[in-house]
């Protein structure tokens, strides 16, 4: 029941009309029951420990409530006391979550590591850790569960009183696949508000449904096809192949990812639920920090928030930057502070990707970028200032644009890439010229696509890119539809959901991209 | 409230409009038009093509994936016995899709034989009761647009080959080098599984040949890269238990003077128009040998040829 096939739709279609004929004060229940059967769809008996997260959610956020609401009036060792006993609160919740999560997902990982490492191989040990199962969305909600506590913990938020309301947060199910990673703040006054499903709710969730299937059925299910050939074992690939397979990996990987987001809270605005947005125009980033601001917004905000924020405000820290700007001037403090804040941020956004080299990898690659646009940033700037060139003028835009792209296609080819050897191995085999690569490339064949698909990818991939463009110069170009003359605005719609059916890559001869993100 | 109900008109004349806009072209769009617009080239073209030609005008009709137009010379066998051969393979097919042509071609035709490359035996064949694929082929029924929305690509396909009766007269050469591939010691392929519901369609595909007068036999192309010893014996004991007669050419190259290095188009997967010639001859023979009802179709093929 992946977001991306008939019978979801199907199921969001008997999902809306449960929820239109429930009384309104129930519709979050009825939600939660559709969440729980498409939990279940995929969980199964694992469900059970979804259910567990958000029960030590819930019981967590009221505890961690009832300490905190004692801090109210109290002074000195007393409030410490409180304080120490609020950290004790949130930490146990918090530590089990975690706890689940990487007995789940990381112990085959963990456990197979060291027995390389001291140089044992136990069948037994390999076959009961295959047998663990990890239910669906586990990385999304324990997230989203943690973020809920600790915005408790802070005072941001109150608990909580009803389990069911917390469930439904954690596995709302156009989010539990995919995300995008809310926090409480972000949707609670829509999710249990039982708004009524409209023909407004509908045509607006309908059209980003449309637009994140345009993205995913016309550009990444067909691209699909040559990254899984691109990627295969001991294929030989030399440079101006490689060069393709960064960017076409990218493209696919954007088109997959941003689709479905499109799909999901196109999904949630049928029931007038609003949810955060993941993607805005990444490709238009300046720099790679701010790629980041772009892409996966909400897993960036939430390291930004829940670890970046924290260790850069702790005690330790503000100790260092007093010292440090004393004795080692303003500029290298900087840098170690930004050091010792991205290093956990950029370890842990990997490690959540999945337990593999190459996600880990990918983090500790871009801790090593943002860091150095953090250290180079002086130079540049006298670099600029000795070229007369306007840090906001257009022609240092373009090149740190183009500069932001070389970081992200490779960052993305390390991301694919099914080991680390092979990413290496690609990245050797790029200084190597010109072997039959050109006679491959042009031999689209061999790649698992005919000359139409290598036009219907790259005339769809323009057109995402001039309506990322517009949106990029107006984010209000979307919702300007509804201006546009009843003929123009049908015609519109016709055109896409046409240009879906016609030149989407479904039946025969095509294998639809699985959800990537699903997999984390 | 006349606001509302004025949305909720609008609605349905877009939605109605939406609908018709689908499901006219399904209407408009016949096996034969499409045929003749050339726009069956496609992977799922197969059944417009068999649909388009005239009734009763096939005698032997052949099934499977790309082994199956590759295999079979439809030219030699219409030359050297009269019989009129048609490879209505689909590249890729799981044996569902083979079922499929095999139901629309029976429409229209009367075969004396079926003969079924073994090949899609051994690919992953979806489950058709599964909810996903139950609404896939309501939507397909309604709306044939929607199945056979890739026609679009026809004219963009590059031909490397001719076509007769659907077999592909592909004169490229690749040769398979490495050497004898169907000793009994040699390493078996990772899945050698015949899944059980490619066995229920096989068995489909036999009883609805056999209920419309057919004699269904499979076969299995020369092809180093998809068989070996491990699945020449799985599908002996298949067809034995299953009471249908089965041949696997790839214990036979030799006899067929089978030259690896000349007779394949892609280094062992398919057969080129050179090694389907020699394919064909062998498995004529055995056909009018064995099979008396085959050499009645040649005997009367000869004599409203002359």
């Amino acid at each position: 029941m992946a977001y991306n096939t008939n019978v979801y739709f199907i199921f969001l279609i008997l999902v809306a009309v449960v929820y239109s004929i429930t009384p309104k004060r129930y519709r979050y229940v009825t939600l939660l029951l559709g969440s729980l059967i498409f939990a279940y769809s995929f969980s199964r008996v694992f469900i059970s420990w979804t259910l567990l997260a958000g029960g030590i959610a819930w019981l967590g956020g009221i505890f961690i409530d009832k300490i905190v609401s004692q801090e109210k009036g109290l002074k000195g060792d007393e409030k410490k006391k409180v304080k120490k006993r609020a950290k004790a609160a949130m930490l146990i919740p918090v530590i089990s979550l975690l706890a689940i999560l990487i007995g789940l997902k990381y112990t085959n990982f963990i456990v197979t590591e060291i027995m390389k490492a001291v140089g044992t191989n136990s069948l037994i040990i390999s076959q009961r850790l295959k047998s663990l199962v990890v239910p669906i969305g586990i990385s999304f909600y324990t997230l989203q569960a943690i973020s809920y506590l600790l915005d408790i913990y802070w005072k941001r938020e109150k608990a909580e009183k009803n389990p069911l309301k917390v469930l439904l947060f954690l596995m709302f199910f156009p989010t539990l696949m995919e995300g995008p990673i809310a926090r409480w703040g972000d949707v609670k006054d829509s999710l249990f508000e039982g708004n009524p499903i409209t023909l407004d709710t509908i045509s607006d969730g309908s059209i980003r449904i449309v637009i994140g299937l345009f993205k995913r059925m016309i550009i990444s299910d067909r691209l699909n096809v040559v990254v899984n050939r691109l990627y295969a074992p001991n294929l030989q690939l030399d440079g101006v192949m490689i060069l393709l397979t960064a960017v076409v990996t990218t493209v696919q990987l954007y088109m997959e990812f941003a689709g479905t987001i499109d799909i999901v809270i196109g999904s949630a605005k049928i029931f007038g639920i609003t949810l955060p947005e993941n993607f805005r125009q990444p490709f238009f980033a300046k720099s790679a920090a701010e790629f980041w601001r772009r892409w996966h917004i909400t897993l960036g905000t939430w390291f930004k928030n829940y670890i970046f924020y924290p260790v850069s405000t702790s005690g330790l820290m503000k100790k260092w930057g007093r010292f440090g700007r004393k004795h080692c001037g303003k500029y290298l403090t900087n840098v170690v502070t930004s050091a010792i804040a991205l290093l956990p941020v950029w370890i842990l956004n990997g490690l959540w990707h999945g337990p593999k080299w190459p996600y880990i990898i990918y983090g500790i690659y871009y801790f090593i970028i943002l860091l150095l646009e953090v250290v180079l940033k002086p130079a540049g700037e006298r670099i600029h200032r000795g070229l007369h060139l306007s840090e906001d003028g257009k022609p240092l835009g373009i090149i740190r644009m183009v500069r932001t792209w070389i970081i992200i296609i490779f960052g993305e080819m390390l991301f694919r890439a099914n080991t680390f050897g092979q990413f290496l191995h690609m990245m050797a085999s790029l200084f190597i010229f010109p072997g039959n690569s050109i006679n491959y490339t042009l031999n689209t064949k061999v790649l698992g696509l005919d000359i139409g698909d290598v036009i219907v990818a790259i005339a769809g991939s323009i057109i995402v890119f001039i309506v990322d463009y517009k949106l990029e110069k107006d984010p209000m170009y979307l919702s300007r539809i509804h201006e546009l003359s009843r003929v123009k605005r049908w015609g519109l719609y016709y055109v896409m959901i046409f240009s879906i059916v016609i030149f989407g890559a479904y039946g025969v001869g095509y294998t639809p991209a699985d959800l990537i993100y699903a997999g984390f | 409230m006349d606001n509302s109900k004025n949305k909720i008109k609008q609605a349905a004349v877009f939605l109605l409009i939406l609908f018709l806009l689908f499901y006219i072209p399904g209407r408009i769009m016949t096996p034969k038009l499409m045929t003749d617009l050339e726009l069956s080239n496609w992977r799922n073209g197969t059944i417009p093509k068999v649909l388009s030609e005239p009734d009763n005008s096939i005698d032997l009709l052949v099934i499977g994936d790309s082994e199956s137009y590759t295999s079979i010379d439809t030219r030699f066998l219409k030359n050297k016995y009269g019989i009129r051969a048609y490879d209505a393979g689909q590249a890729a097919a799981t044996v569902s899709q083979s079922y499929e042509i095999l139901e629309n071609s029976l429409k229209r035709q009367r075969p004396v034989v079926v003969l079924y490359e073994t090949n899609s035996l051994y690919r992953k064949q979806p489950d058709p009761k599964s909810a996903s694929a139950v609404i896939t082929d309501t939507l397909y029924d309604i709306f044939p647009l929607l199945k056979y929305h890739s026609s679009w690509k026809s004219p963009f396909i590059q031909k490397h080959e001719q076509v007769y009766r659907g077999f592909r007269i592909d004169k490229r050469v690749k040769p398979y080098l490495g050497g004898n591939y169907m000793g009994k010691d040699d390493i078996p392929y990772k899945n050698k599984k015949i899944g059980q519901l490619n066995v229920e369609y096989l068995r489909k595909m036999k009883a609805l040949s056999e209920s419309k007068g057919a004699r269904f036999i499979m076969y299995s192309a020369p092809s180093p890269k998809n068989y070996d010893y491990r699945k020449h014996k799985n599908l002996t004991k298949l067809a034995k238990r299953e009471k249908i007669p089965y041949i696997d050419m790839n214990l036979y190259d030799r006899d067929m003077k089978m030259d690896w290095k000349s007779d394949t188009r892609d280094q062992g997967d398919h057969l080129n128009v050179y090694g389907a010639r020699k394919a064909t001859r062998f498995l004529g023979e055995y056909l009018v040998n064995k099979f008396p009802l085959i050499a009645n179709i040649k005997h009367s093929s000869r004599s409203r040829r002359t």
